[in-house]
């Protein structure tokens, strides 16, 4: 879990991660993160599901004693079609469907703009999908990439949310190939839980920047201090 | 390479990813029917090994069939049986004692726990079918239903056993709510029992069908047999 704190402690505020993790590792991978995120950095934040519903994520992180579950909000898109029983009380929910995935950042466009829509992005500091590949299931390849691409936009008129896609790679070629090019880092989950930054070695020193475009860091949310402990913070993200 | 393809993992059973497509689902539950003998415990303990070898963990749980010390005692003169991975890449979680008294909602909670604790992505549970002793008829079937259910939610792909009661082909019960179905068959030929396998169900999969021979030795384990039909 350090080299992963590391490496995602290097990460620029509002900078869209691609995590490039095994079909057999995601679900892992999410937890780690959301442990990082939640009662490592005190963050505050959004999940969506795809893959599994809600529920069994937060049973696993109850599981994993991660406490700050209630800084969680999630938005289920296959909760309503897994047999799962309805959300319990304890945990912050909107239902969605995994059907034409591409209207979702409608739905979250307006939060960002007004507040009115499934969820206020402004009170959030960071926003997760657990596993781009899932939405395949349900939709043409074609819609998911217009859903990242307009999900992406969506989520930059926020320069402060931390931003991840999870995938693997290897057995969805197409969809990272078309992904890859709209997130600005790349880290590689290994299979014994090391981090290659963008897949090319682990002695690399930098991150890959992948859009080529240089982003204005206006404040990290996520972040190491100068003797390289944590710093845990609780402050929502600065709006401007 | 069809992006919605389902992903496959192999098996460790020597012939057998050749007649499912190159291996079992991931994430799914297969249940691998038989009659006592047959080959059910070897079969389980191959597919763990089998993903041991690739860096996957593996979570084994033992019902009431018979305490883990034994099945292990036996299962050690097989090749395959690499004691490096006993309690690292494989763990095995004995639950005979617990389910004495447990309620179906207990041995569930007590099967989510370890899942979550070992994060396996293979994970066996041998026999399955002892609940059913255990539990109500009704409870019993919503048992297998939310046991399924969690497994398929987890990132794994589960093998359940299953016993098989003299005159039943396989456990019909649990057939309904998994995946896949594997028996594992004994027939008399010629004044001698023959093994054979037969892919019953597999979703997702365009796996052979009719009854394959197979041959269980200590070195590999099960290996299936060319076809002699």
């Amino acid at each position: 879990m350090q080299a992963i704190i590391r490496e995602i402690g290097d990460v620029g505020a509002g900078e869209r991660v691609l995590f490039k993790v095994s079909y057999n590792r995601i679900v892992q991978i999410n937890l780690v993160i959301l442990k990082i995120l939640l009662d490592e950095w005190m963050k505050q934040g959004i999940f969506i599901t795809v893959d599994r519903p809600h529920n069994y994520m937060d049973h696993l992180l109850k599981m994993h004693r991660v406490e700050n579950r209630h800084r969680l909000t999630y938005i289920d898109a296959i909760g309503n079609y897994s047999g799962a029983e309805s959300g319990s009380s304890e945990t912050n929910a909107v239902n969605h469907t995994p059907f034409q995935i591409e209207k979702l950042p409608d739905d979250l466009i307006k939060g960002i703009r007004n507040g009115s829509g499934m969820v206020d992005m402004r009170t959030n500091d960071f926003i997760l999908i657990d596993n781009l590949a899932a939405m395949l299931n349900y939709n043409p390849l074609e819609s998911v990439v217009t859903f990242v691409d307009r999900y992406l936009k969506a989520i930059a008129l926020y320069d402060s949310i931390f931003t991840a896609l999870f995938i693997d790679s290897r057995n969805h070629p197409g969809l990272y190939d078309a992904i890859k090019p709209l997130c600005d880092v790349e880290l590689e989950i290994t299979t014994d839980m090391s981090v290659r930054k963008g897949g090319v070695g682990t002695d690399s020193d930098s991150m890959v920047k992948m859009s080529g475009d240089k982003k204005k860091i206006i404040r990290s949310i996520l972040m190491f201090s100068p003797g390289g402990q944590l710093e845990k913070k609780a402050g929502k993200p600065d709006i401007s | 390479m069809n992006e919605t393809s389902i992903i496959r993992i192999p098996s460790g059973i020597w012939g057998l990813d050749e007649m499912i497509e190159g291996g079992f689902p991931f994430p799914s539950v297969i249940l691998v029917a038989g009659s006592a003998g047959t080959g059910k415990t070897t079969f389980a303990q191959k597919y763990l090994f089998e993903g041991a070898r690739h860096g996957e963990q593996g979570l084994f749980i033992t019902t009431l069939s018979e305490p883990t010390q034994w099945m292990l005692r036996y299962s050690a003169r097989f090749g395959f049986v690499k004691r490096e991975y006993f309690g690292r890449e494989i763990i095995y979680v004995d639950m005979g004692s617990m389910l004495r008294n447990a309620s179906g909602e207990e041995i569930l909670s007590f099967i989510d726990d370890k899942i979550a604790e070992v994060m396996p992505q293979r994970i066996v549970i041998d026999p399955v079918t002892i609940m059913k002793t255990m539990l109500k008829e009704e409870d019993y079937r919503m048992f297998l239903f939310d046991l399924t259910n969690h497994l398929k939610n987890w990132e794994a792909t589960t093998l359940l056993t299953g016993e098989v009661k003299p005159g039943e082909l396989y456990p019909s019960d649990v057939s309904y709510a998994v995946d896949g179905v594997i028996l594992l068959m004994l027939r008399e030929e010629d004044g001698a029992r023959r093994k054979y396998i037969e892919v019953l169900k597999m979703r997702g999969t365009n796996h052979q069908t009719g009854m394959q021979p197979i041959n269980i030795d200590s070195e590999n384990g099960i290996m299936v047999l060319k076809s002699r039909f």
